[in-house]
């Protein structure tokens, strides 16, 4: 776009923009997004304490029924286990799985983004450089192979989920700590003799912390995504720890039989990560100004 | 371009090169694993030394990598078939898999990015994100379940599975069609929010304006001005999806039973079949970077600004 | 003569602020005119309305009328049919304004194909010939060429190319010259000049810069604030303006006379879109404001129309200027 049009001609095209704010509260992809995840959660939380049935309980007698037959809201599965009591206790599975990963992703990549923003020179290029390696080879091929050398587990698959994205927040936090780190207050912190250390603790951290959150949420949406693949084919979560990934392996057989069976579990995998996605689009548009800043 | 080949050949060495140190820290011993019971430790070290086991490790990847050169991948220790033999019948499944799947994920996402940018902000731009939204949280194998029920199981107009071979081609297609279109939903979703925002881009570019000053309608101008300067942006994009549905791919194989290299590295995984592992993973990431090469090609055919620049 | 291009009351609102704020504008057919403002002074969306090239989501209301043909309001299909054939347009930074990835040769050739019926053969015959009365060197050669491995001037020289290919009645050029060098805008105005008079078009010159409109065009016309303050013959206009204004512009014009650290400039600074006060758009800044000027003053009968209450009469200068 050419950058000579004069204010009105750009004011005139500034218009245009997709993200202008839409006046009237929250835009309805962050409510849709809070509700799913809120509702998540919940289900995750309740079934610490409490779920309709043991959802590990193999009543074979009682296989195959349909919804709302027995007391069992979505009816259960083929070795008479209730589906909604696995949903829920899978629930607690997925948010750990995506909890744990983000968070060695997190603590992984920001302190190496941080180091090659602050630093410079020949670390960071090695730093980045391993980073892009380390990106461009997909993530669920790596988790595969990690899940096979050191034994399928929820375990095995949350850490090699965690370092696939590391490169992801490594990056982001040297693009926007590298920008901040070029801002006057903190050439002020440094001429008063504040520790590295402390500069990005108290000024880059606080400011990089939008960039950092909404791509958390992403992270969280793709782990998910992860361990169900992983799950499926049979290299994440084992039995009896309940998985929706699994799920849908364990039902690929009465696919014919008892089709509703599948829709369950992957459509508890599909909403969670729609809501966590919608979350991260609606705390994007939100922490907007400051990100454009950053970007 | 030799400079650039050379850097193709290169990564593609270190690549191997990485999988291979990297298979063999995996726990278990192929000596031992092929023994079984007979692994008595006299027994163990004479295989390993037939299997060349026992040499230093950069002298096993040097014979490995002169035989892969020439289409030589070894001899798989737990089947004695040859590796490369097994992964070149399977790429007749993948490879067909994985283009279809790419080519349908445009013919969705090109019509629909499209559309949803020409008709910016308004009820079909709305729906056309939607779509991008769902697509993108649907796990690529459970739409592969939805369509066995809906197509093969209730409709019957597909196989739930399986895959006879190519003499057959109409039946193999239809084999194909169903995983090709899982993995297609999800990659198209994701495209057409970039074919979306490319063509928002592009759209406001100022020669679109002496475009239409020129009498263009504003459809004219962007078929006719936009899409091959949106066409940069989308190759990026279309390169680095790739590797994804590669990836996908192999997920997808196990919801149809289909004989490809997804399901060929698994049980090579699971049988501990090192040199077979090794020669899928060198597959697939041969085959990430040269569609990378590709790409990087390609740059300089659509924009002319990059001719004078090498 | 009559008019061949005329406006009434055309206002632009974008973002809910009005750009353009009721302009009338008449061009007589075979006239060279320019619209002189500033950044902000709405010059360049009142060009972008009566083109019907508004971006998306911005509306003009009011009239503007080609030959008699309302054009506002006027159906996309048969905008399509004026634009590049009768009406036609150059913008202000070629560029950009030329598509990157296409030949010089195919986009001049575009441009006839759009509106006559000639094979792709005879169009680039004709777009080899047109490069050729814009002065390219090398037109031959040109024609396969990028916009990218061409200069500045010699882009613009396209675009005038591409301008000219139907033979259309009506030229808007929006800062043609604001983006080249200097040595080069001589030649470009020049051009624009020769081609305007051989082929007796209208010529609307849209600048910010008063010498360019001095040395082209017979008429000028001086935007602030989104509307007309001053209009009539550039002579009189710029050697005996009646708004204060227009005072201030031709003041603010260092010369080689003018003493180190004399600048003129007009006090304060343009004000932000929606950000005109009312009345008078000019008063804030003015030093003959009074409270009569918080009424809207309209524009007076030609020749020499201004809008104001208290305009310049004799030899009446601006007040000494402030140091910067």
């Amino acid at each position: 776009m050419s950058g000579a049009a004069s204010p009105d001609v750009a004011l005139a095209l500034a218009a245009d923009e997709p993200f202008a704010r839409r006046r009237g509260g929250p835009p309805a992809n962050v409510v849709v997004g809070v509700t799913l995840v809120g509702l998540v959660v919940l289900l995750a939380v309740v079934s610490l304490a409490w779920t309709p049935f043991d959802p590990t309980h193999i009543i074979v007698s009682e296989k195959l029924l349909p919804p709302l037959r027995a007391g069992h809201v979505l009816g259960t599965d083929q070795l008479g286990r209730d589906i909604l009591s696995i949903i829920m206790a899978g629930a607690r599975t997925e948010l750990l799985v995506g909890v744990i990963a983000v968070s060695i992703a997190m603590f992984a990549g920001v302190p190496l983004g941080g180091l090659a923003a602050a630093r410079g020179g020949w670390l960071a290029e090695v730093v980045m450089r391993g980073s892009d390696l380390l990106y461009a080879f997909p993530a669920l091929l790596m988790a595969i192979l990690l899940g096979a050398v050191f034994g399928a587990s929820t375990v095995t698959a949350m850490v090699a989920i965690g370092i696939a994205y590391t490169p992801v927040f490594a990056r982001i936090t040297r693009a926007a700590g590298a920008q901040v780190l070029q801002r006057d207050f903190v050439l002020a912190a440094r001429a008063c003799g504040t520790s590295r250390l402390a500069i990005f603790v108290r000024h880059v951290l606080p400011n990089i912390s939008a960039v950092i959150i909404v791509q958390a949420t992403v992270a969280f949406a793709l782990a998910i995504l992860a361990e169900a693949a992983l799950s499926y084919l049979g290299l994440g979560t084992q039995p009896p720890t309940p998985s929706w990934g699994r799920m849908l392996a364990d039902v690929q057989s009465y696919l014919t039989l008892a089709p509703l069976l599948s829709i369950w579990p992957g459509l508890a995998i599909a909403l969670t990560v729609l809501g966590f996605n919608l979350l991260g689009d609606g705390l994007r548009d939100v922490l907007d100004p400051r990100l454009s800043a950053l970007r | 371009m030799t400079r650039r080949l050379g850097i193709l050949g290169l990564s593609l060495l270190v690549a191997s090169a990485l999988v291979f140190v990297f298979l063999r820290v995996l726990p278990g011993d192929p000596a031992e694993v092929i023994l079984g019971t007979r692994a008595t430790p006299v027994a163990v070290a004479q295989l390993r030394h037939t299997l060349g086991l026992d040499a230093p490790l950069w002298l096993q990847y040097l014979r490995w990598a002169g035989g892969a050169v020439h289409g030589d991948f070894g001899v798989s220790y737990v089947s004695s078939a040859s590796v490369g033999q097994q992964i070149a019948q399977r790429l007749q499944v993948s490879a067909p898999l994985a283009v279809m799947g790419m080519v349908l994920s445009l013919l969705i996402a090109l019509p629909l990015g499209i559309t949803a940018a020409t008709h910016h902000r308004r009820a079909a731009d709305v729906i056309v994100s939607a779509f991008s939204q769902v697509g993108i949280a649907v796990p690529a194998f459970w739409a592969g379940f939805l369509l066995i029920t809906l197509l093969a199981v209730k409709l019957g107009w597909f196989p739930a599975g399986g895959f006879g071979d190519w003499s057959d081609p109409v039946g193999a297609l239809r084999s194909l069609l169903l995983p090709a279109i899982s993995l297609a939903l999800v990659q198209g979703a994701i495209l057409a929010r970039y074919v979306r925002s490319a063509v928002l881009e592009v759209m406001r570019e100022d020669f679109i304006r002496t475009a239409r000053a020129k009498g263009m309608t504003r459809g004219q101008a962007l078929w006719r001005h936009g899409l091959r300067n949106a066409a940069v942006p989308l190759v990026t994009v279309l390169g680095l999806q790739w590797s994804y549905l590669l990836v996908g791919a192999i997920v997808v194989e196990n919801v149809f039973y289909l004989p490809g290299l997804g399901r060929l590295l698994l049980q090579a995984l699971g049988n501990r079949d090192l040199l077979v592992v090794q020669g899928i993973v060198t597959v697939l990431t041969a085959a990430v970077l040269l569609v990378n090469f590709a790409t990087d090609i390609s740059y300089r055919a659509l924009d002319p600004r990059l001719q004078a620049a090498s | 003569m009559t008019a061949v291009l005329e406006a009434r009351g055309l206002r632009v609102v974008v973002n809910g602020v009005t750009a353009v704020d009721g302009v009338d504008l008449e061009l007589r057919e075979g006239s060279r005119t320019g619209l002189i403002g500033e950044s902000g002074s709405g010059k360049s969306l009142t060009a972008l309305a009566m083109m019907g090239l508004l971006p998306e989501g911005v509306d003009a209301t009011g009239s503007v009328a080609y030959r008699e043909q309302e054009l506002l309001g006027m159906r996309e299909r048969d905008l399509c049919r004026l634009r590049g054939d009768r009406l036609a347009m150059v913008f202000q930074e070629p560029m950009t304004a030329l598509n990157p990835v296409m030949r010089i040769g195919d986009q001049v050739a575009e441009a006839i194909r759009l509106h006559r019926p000639v094979d792709g053969h005879a169009a680039r015959a004709e777009a080899e010939r047109l490069l050729t009365e814009v002065h390219l060197p090398d037109p031959a050669g040109r024609m396969r060429a990028y916009p990218h491995q061409l200069s500045g001037g010699q882009r613009q020289r396209v675009m005038i190319a591409m301008a000219l290919a139907c033979g259309p009645d009506v030229i808007i050029a929006d800062e043609p010259t604001t983006a080249l060098d200097v040595s080069v805008q001589a030649q470009i105005l020049a051009l624009l000049r020769e081609l305007v008079e051989a082929r007796r078009m209208t010529l609307l010159l849209i600048t910010h810069d008063l010498p360019v409109v001095a040395a082209t065009c017979e008429n000028v016309m001086v935007m602030y604030g989104g509307r007309i303050v001053e209009s009539g013959r550039t002579a009189d206009v710029f050697g005996r303006p009646r708004h204060p204004y227009t005072r201030g512009l031709v003041d603010a014009i260092p010369d080689a006379a003018t003493p180190p650290g004399a600048l003129r400039a007009i006090p304060g600074t343009v004000p932000g879109l929606g950000r005109f006060p009312s009345g008078c758009v000019f008063r804030d800044r003015c030093w003959k404001a009074t409270d009569k000027c918080h009424e809207e003053p309209s524009l007076t009968k030609e020749p020499q129309a201004f809008a104001c209450w208290h305009p310049i009469a004799g030899g009446e200068t601006a007040p000494a200027p402030q140091p910067a």
